[in-house]
C-alpha cells in the first residue's frame, strides 16, 4: 500500500530534523555551484559559489565524481561528523552531508571500551609472559642452590671423612712413637734394642712430621695460599733418604724395595725440598700402605730437561674414573686409597706445576 | 613551486598512535590520553613538496602484533593501489624499555621495507624526519611516472 501523504510528510520532517542534511552541488573541478541546507553545523558556513569544495572539505581530495560513494564518521571542520554521500549527476555532483555526530559517539564510546579492554588484555599477556619467566628463573635458581647445597654436603661428608681416616694415621705413629719410649725406658733393655727404639720414634716422628705437613698443604691449597719455596738442593741425597725411610717400612710388611737413579739426574736441582718430600712420602707411603704383596719401585730419570720421578708398586692401581678425582681434596679411589696430596714435576722454568705427573701416578 | 595537495593515509593497528603522530606533525602536540578513532579524520598540514598520494605505516614497538597487522597491511594495499610511496613508524619510541621487538627483527624489517623509523609521537622524535622523508619517496615516485 501507498502510505498516507501525511505519514509520508511526518517521516520526512522527523528525518530532515535528525540528520539535518546539508548538499551542495560541485562541478568537475570540484568548484561549488549551489549549496541547500543548514551549513553551520558542519562547518561549511559561509561558502560561496565558484570556491574550491576541497578547501572546506578535504575529503574531496582524490576523490572521483564521476562515481556514487557513501562515507561513514567523516570529521569535518568544527569536529563535526558526517556520513557523506557523493552524487554524480550530468557531468556534476551532488554531495549530501548527514549528521552522524550522535551516531559517532555512540559508535565511539563503544570502541573505545572494546579497545581499552584489548590494550589491558594485551598488558595481562605481557604479564603472565613476564611472571612465567621469572618463574623459570626462580626454578633454575633452585635447582643450582639444591646442586650447590648437595655439592656442599658432599664435601662435608668427604672432610669428615677425611678427619676420621687422618685421625687412624696419626695414631699408628704415635702409638709406635709411646710404645718404643716405654720400651727404651725400661730396666733391662739392651742398648741395642735401645737405639732401635729410638731410630724407629724418629722415624715414626717424621712420619707425624709429614702426615701434619699434608694436612696444612691440603688446607692452604683450598685455601689458594700455597707458595712454593724454591732453592738449591742435593736430589740424589733427598731420594736416598726417602729410600732409607721407606725401606724399613716396606720390609716389615714383607715387600722388596728398590731404588733407580738414573746416572744423569743431576745432583743439584732448584725445587721446593720440602713439597717434593712430602709428595715423595706420601707416594711411596700409599704404595706400601696398600701393597699386599711384591714390591715398591722408586725411580728417577732425567730427559730433555725433565725430571720424571716414578713410584711403582704392585699394589691394586687406580681405577680410570678415580684417576680423574686423584687431585681433588680430599677424595679416595674406589679402593680406598687417599690421593689428597698434590703431585709434582717440574717444567723447565723451574716452576712446580700439578697434573703434570697423573700419568706417572696412573702407573702406580 | 608548484603547489599539489596530497593525500596520505596513516594505517595500523589500534592504539599505536596514528592520531599522535599526525596530531605531533601538524599542530606539535601531543595528549597522553588515548581517545579512540572512529570513522575518517582529516588533518592537513602545508609543506614544500609538492606530491601525489603515499602512506604511512604505524606499529607500537610494545605489541610485536602490530607489525604483524602492517605485514598484512603493506600486502592488501599493494595489491590494491601497486607500489605506492610509504614510510613505516614504530612508534612509542619513549615506551622502548618496553618493547618486546628484538633489534634484530627491527633491522631485518628495515632491509626489507626501508625507511623505517622509530619515532615518538610523544616527544616528537623522528616523526617530521619520517614524514618529509615520506613526501621525498612521493615526488620520487611522481618524477619517475612523469
Amino acid at each position: 500500500m501507498d502510505l498516507p501523504a501525511r505519514v509520508v510528510e511526518y517521516l520526512q520532517n522527523e528525518f530532515l530534523a535528525q540528520a539535518r542534511p546539508f548538499c551542495f552541488l560541485i562541478d568537475q573541478n570540484y568548484r561549488l555551484i549551489e549549496c541547500w541546507g543548514h551549513s553551520e553545523w558542519c562547518g561549511l558556513r559561509g561558502i560561496k559559489p565558484g570556491v574550491d569544495m576541497r578547501e572546506p572539505a578535504p575529503f574531496l581530495v582524490g576523490i572521483s565524481v564521476t562515481d556514487s560513494q557513501r562515507f561513514e564518521f567523516l570529521e569535518m571542520p568544527g569536529q563535526a561528523f558526517v556520513n557523506a554521500h557523493v552524487i554524480p549527476d550530468s557531468g556534476q555532483c551532488y554531495v549530501v552531508l548527514l549528521d552522524a555526530r550522535q551516531e559517532h559517539a555512540s559508535t565511539q564510546s563503544k570502541q573505545q571500551s572494546v579497545n581499552e579492554l584489548r590494550l589491558m588484555h594485551a598488558r595481562q599477556h605481557k604479564l603472565i609472559a613476564r611472571q612465567r619467566d621469572l618463574i623459570s628463573e626462580l626454578v633454575e635458581t633452585k635447582s643450582e642452590l639444591d646442586h650447590h647445597r648437595r655439592e656442599a654436603e658432599r664435601i662435608s661428608a668427604n672432610k669428615s671423612r677425611f678427619i676420621a681416616m687422618m685421625s687412624h694415621e696419626f695414631r699408628t705413629p704415635l702409638a709406635s712413637i709411646i710404645n718404643y719410649a716405654d720400651l727404651a725406658r725400661e730396666e733391662g733393655t739392651s742398648s741395642n734394642d735401645v737405639q732401635k727404639s729410638i731410630e724407629t720414634i724418629a722415624r715414626s716422628a717424621k712420619h707425624l712430621t709429614s702426615l701434619v705437613e699434608v694436612v696444612l698443604d691440603d688446607a692452604s691449597l683450598d685455601a689458594g695460599q700455597v707458595e712454593l719455596v724454591e732453592h738449591d738442593f742435593d736430589l740424589v741425597s733427598l731420594l736416598n733418604d726417602m729410600a732409607a725411610m721407606m725401606a724399613p717400612m716396606a720390609a716389615e710388611k714383607g715387600l722388596s724395595f728398590a731404588t733407580y737413579i738414573d746416572p744423569d739426574v743431576p745432583n743439584l736441582i732448584y725445587a721446593d725440598e720440602v713439597r717434593l718430600r712430602q709428595i715423595l712420602i706420601n707416594l711411596m707411603g700409599n704404595a706400601v700402605k696398600f701393597t699386599l704383596d711384591g714390591g715398591v719401585k722408586l725411580t728417577a730419570t732425567y730427559n730433555d730437561g725433565r725430571l720424571v720421578v716414578t713410584v711403582s708398586d704392585t699394589g691394586p692401581g687406580i681405577s680410570i674414573e678415580d684417576q680423574e678425582r686423584v687431585f681433588q681434596a680430599f677424595e679416595r679411589g674406589a679402593g680406598g686409597r687417599l690421593h689428597s696430596q698434590r703431585s709434582h714435576t717440574r717444567d723447565g722454568r723451574g716452576r712446580w706445576t700439578y697434573r703434570e705427573c697423573a700419568d706417572t701416578v696412573a702407573t702406580q | 613551486m608548484t603547489r599539489v595537495t596530497s593525500k596520505v593515509c596513516v594505517v595500523g593497528d589500534f592504539a599505536v598512535g596514528k592520531t599522535s603522530v599526525v596530531e605531533r606533525f601538524v599542530t606539535n602536540q601531543f595528549s597522553e590520553k588515548y581517545l579512540s578513532t572512529v570513522g575518517v579524520k582529516i588533518d592537513t598540514k602545508e609543506i614544500d613538496f609538492p606530491a601525489p598520494s603515499g602512506f604511512i605505516y604505524v606499529a607500537d614497538g610494545t605489541r610485536p602484533d602490530t607489525l604483524t597487522a602492517i605485514e598484512h597491511l603493506h600486502s592488501q594495499i599493494t595489491e590494491k593501489y601497486g607500489a605506492a610511496a610509504f614510510v613505516l613508524l614504530i612508534n612509542k619510541r619513549d615506551l622502548m624499555h618496553d618493547w618486546t621487538v628484538s633489534d634484530e627483527y627491527l633491522d631485518a624489517l628495515s632491509k626489507s621495507y626501508g625507511n623505517v623509523y622509530r619515532t615518538s609521537a610523544k616527544t616528537g622524535d623522528d616523526v617530521e624526519q619520517a614524514i618529509t622523508r615520506l613526501a621525498e619517496l612521493i615526488i620520487d615516485n611522481d618524477m619517475r611516472g612523469a
